[in-house]
């Protein structure tokens, strides 16, 4: 207790008095410290201010805590002789000072000192706190992103046969426009306005390749998180041609079914059509090896109640197995042969993160429906 | 119809190359017709019109190899030249096994793809003369009475008339009069051009 080192016979009212601005000051820490909300410089300020009126002539006292060569002091502070200091340290090393000062000739009580002391302790503990507490969260912020952009590296390299695929149509259209439009050059059997329509089409062709190889950079890029307002049938239409590649591989068929004039979401738009991609190629896979004369994979948007969306993909595949419920959105969880797993558990998260929700149903005939929900910007419906 | 051109039909779910394929063929004199899915082609398809197949072998809805299937079941004899994006091996050794002509990757050299396209035309003439042929003969075989059919058989099989007038027990006349008739109906020339006929006609 900061009042151990009172000695000698004091006036009981002085002690009374003392002891009570102490726990003002305490209290005064405390409460900051819960209001701050890890904002360090706001608890430094009021602590300064809180030391200062706890002093025995409050109107002649000021303070200052110095913390990592930078300084939170009252507005009254003045470089005096008569002031005591107590160190502030985190990890047993000293990182600041906490000292209050006279601007007039008093002498600090003991008392005074020990306060200041036991409030440097409990700064520096908060300090130590708080700076983990913010090492942790950007720790855990920078792994989220490199997850989140693994998986995303990863889907790419599980659509590697596809994407072969996708890209060899328009080489394919290319070359053989090309060795067509010259062998009808030394045959001598084209026209001006052929081989412009000709070099028009190759041209259109190059430009579909490269689309497909951008889509893929957009996807495995490395990038910082960000949000804007998105139409969400927008989106969808943009990871067509992504998802596309590996239904037709599988010869499923995507088949849209979106309601038009929905209001705007507020997300990262790459995210979600990472939540797409993942849902549209689970549906393509839990097709594959079916009989069905038109295997489908339905994507679907609609409002929901006001200030929501919702996005549902459905398949009329072999269906999620019974046991599968409880752990279907762990990581690593999968029932595939050659699936990691992790794309569940991370769209899930990527949905909680934007305020949503992801679940699924079994259809009553055959397969599985996902859904996830949005809110839609402003938490307006009026779409 | 037996006389309408060959026709090389062009499946592939991709415009461009459908138009691209298209116009190779034009270059080297070919009619050709483009479907963009594999039921698309089934739908359309008349089984007089002589031609072959350019098919791509993954496509949404019914695959190449599917359609392949679904050809064979209908009797079907078009030849098939497979396209594919990647050498799927294992896929392109069955497709391969089950009567295709050729399996070429994406993209193809043209030049190959016009030569395997001509060999293709010409297995599917040959194939259509072959049945053609054995139609006729088999119309023929079919204007002999039941006991005319029994001596064809046994003069087929190389006896000689008395033997054969001995298994029916009937006269070696009667034979040598159902033998002429046999020659009359079937407009053979001789024997070997008899047994020329019988074989065209296949096993009955």
């Amino acid at each position: 207790m900061p009042t151990a080192r009172k000695r000698g016979a004091r006036a009981p009212e002085h002690g009374v008095d003392a002891r009570l601005r102490e726990l003002e000051c305490h209290h005064a820490v405390s409460r900051v410290i819960e209001d701050a909300g890890g904002v360090v410089h706001h608890v430094l300020l009021a602590t300064a201010r809180a030391l200062a009126a706890a002093c025995a002539f409050p109107a002649d006292a000021c303070a200052r805590i110095r913390l990592r060569g930078r300084d939170y002091r009252t507005d009254t502070w003045q470089d005096t002789a008569w002031r005591i200091s107590a160190p502030i340290e985190v990890q047993g090393q000293q990182v600041g000072t906490a000292e209050v000062a006279h601007v007039r000739r008093h002498t600090f009580r003991p008392e005074e000192q020990a306060l200041l002391d036991s409030v440097a302790l409990r700064l520096g503990r908060y300090v130590e706190q708080a700076e983990n507490d913010r090492r942790l969260e950007s720790q855990e912020a920078g792994l989220r992103k490199r997850l989140l952009h693994l998986t995303r590296v990863t889907t790419v390299g599980e659509m590697a046969s596809s994407i072969a695929h996708e890209v060899n149509q328009p080489l394919t259209a290319i070359s053989t426009y090309a060795q067509a439009c010259r062998r009808m050059v030394e045959a001598d059997d084209l026209s001006r306005e052929e081989i412009s329509r000709i070099l028009g089409r190759i041209t259109d062709e190059a430009l579909r390749a490269g689309e497909i190889i951008h889509r893929l950079r957009d996807l495995v890029r490395r990038r910082e998180s960000e949000r804007k307002p998105w139409s969400v049938n927008a989106l969808i239409h943009q990871v067509m041609p992504l998802a596309n590649m590996d239904a037709r591989l599988h010869g499923v068929l995507l088949h849209l079914d979106l309601e038009q004039n929905l209001p705007q979401v507020v997300v990262d738009g790459v995210q979600i059509q990472q939540v797409l991609l993942n849902l549209i190629r689970n549906g393509v896979d839990a097709l594959d090896g079916q009989t069905q004369p038109e295997p489908e994979v339905v994507v679907r948007t609609c409002l929901t109640t006001p200030g929501g969306l919702r996005v549902s993909v459905s398949d009329c595949g072999c269906g999620l197995p019974e046991t599968a419920q409880e752990d279907l959105y762990q990581p690593f969880f999968t029932t595939k042969r050659d699936g990691m797993g992790m794309g569940l558990s991370i769209s899930r998260s990527i949905v909680l993160m934007h305020g949503g929700r992801l679940w699924f149903e079994r259809n009553p005939v055959r397969g599985t429906t996902f859904h996830f929900s949005l809110p839609t910007e402003g938490g307006s419906a009026d779409g | 119809m037996a006389d309408a051109p060959p026709t090389v039909f062009i499946v592939d779910d991709d415009p461009a190359v459908r138009e691209s394929m298209g116009m190779l063929m034009a270059t080297a004199g070919l009619r050709s017709c483009g479907f963009p899915s594999a039921r698309d082609f089934l739908a359309a398809y008349e089984r007089a019109v002589p031609g072959c197949l350019v098919l791509d072998l993954r496509m949404p809805g019914m695959s190449g190899t599917e359609l392949q299937a679904e050809l064979e079941r209908q009797d079907a004899t078009l030849p098939i030249i497979f396209l594919t994006a990647y050498a799927d091996v294992p896929t392109a050794v069955g497709a391969v096994r089950a009567g295709a002509v050729d399996f070429l990757e994406k993209p193809v050299d043209g030049e190959r793809l016009l030569k395997r396209v001509q060999d293709a035309l010409g297995i599917d003439a040959r194939s259509r003369a072959l049945r053609s042929e054995a139609e006729r003969a088999r119309e023929l075989l079919d204007r002999l009475t039941p006991r005319e059919s029994e001596v064809l058989d046994l003069v087929v099989a190389g006896l000689t008339n008395k033997a054969v007038a001995k298994i029916l027990g009937i006269s070696r006349r009667t034979v040598e009069t159902h033998r002429a008739r046999i020659m009359g109906k079937t407009g053979a020339a001789s024997l070997p051009d008899l047994i020329r006929i019988v074989g065209s006609a296949g096993p009955r």
